[in-house]
């Protein structure tokens, strides 16, 4: 992490054990807003907020690709690299 | 170095798994095949820093032609692949005959292999391919840590990636109940 602490340090600054920031880290569980202010704290550091317009206009196509398997996305991403090699072999047909 | 780089995942990852190679994907191909609609044209990849391993990671690297890329140099460089090679750094930027691929021992935010793998799956991606993808979480983890300007541009739609993933986990749980 940016502080450079390990999960051991930051635990100790904290008053809590390295399984509790392993599980925070894996995204196992989550702490509360409160709490993160005390991790960020505890790295000597500052957490600050601002306010923006929610933007859920990637939902659509992230959606899509959530529905997939690793797998179909894997054959997704392999269909889109053989498109682009035949854009740059037929750009290449053009300029010779 | 050829003008345009292949770009041939599939062809890398069966070289790395013919040669029994332990390591996790991590990077931009890691985000893709956890949902990021982000497309990446190189592969990044943690291998297990043991000496059994860095031998085959290096057998792999010369079965594809590996060449070193360095800044600022046109032309990629030759240099001895043997296992002593990754004992001297801990990132190396390769170009090969099937593309790039870059071998981090130590992503930014983490502490290799063993930590990456604690959250990585087992993904059957062909019939040939069976690797080991690093959690989303983990991805966001090392790229918030590197935070460089390419990977802070695609941190807020990675971490709409997890929030969606993680909600589509609860719903499906819920489906099953």
């Amino acid at each position: 992490m940016r502080a450079g602490l390990t999960q051991i340090e930051l635990g100790a600054r904290l008053g809590k054990a390295q399984s509790v920031i392993a599980r925070w880290e894996r995204g196992e569980a989550v702490p509360s807003l409160e709490t993160v202010r005390e991790v960020v704290r505890a790295c000597d550091l500052d957490l600050t907020f601002f306010m923006s317009r929610f933007d859920d206009s990637n939902f659509t196509v992230i959606d899509e690709h959530l529905r997939m398997t690793p797998a179909q996305r894997f054959a997704d991403l392999m269909a889109r690299v053989r498109f682009h090699d035949r854009l740059e072999q037929r750009k290449a047909t053009h300029r010779a | 170095m050829p003008e345009v780089v292949p770009y041939r995942p599939d062809d890398i990852l069966e070289v790395l798994e013919r040669h029994r190679v332990l390591y996790v994907v991590i990077g931009g191909l890691a985000a893709e095949l956890r949902g990021s609609p982000y497309v990446t044209r190189d592969i990044d990849v943690t291998p297990a820093r043991t000496r059994e391993n860095f031998v085959r990671l290096a057998a792999a690297l010369k079965e594809l032609d590996a060449k070193l890329r360095v800044p600022d140099m046109d032309e990629p460089l030759e240099v001895p692949l043997d296992e002593r090679s990754f004992e001297q750094g801990t990132t190396w930027t390769y170009v090969t005959k099937h593309g790039y691929l870059d071998v981090v021992l130590l992503p930014d935010g983490t502490r290799g292999y063993e930590d990456l793998r604690r959250a990585a799956t087992r993904e059957q991606l062909t019939d040939t391919v069976t690797i080991s993808v690093a959690s989303l979480a983990d991805v966001i983890r090392s790229k918030e840590a590197a935070g460089r300007e390419k990977d802070r541009a695609v941190l807020p739609i990675l971490r709409q990636v997890l929030e969606r993933s993680r909600k589509k986990e609860r719903d499906d749980r819920g489906m099953e109940l």
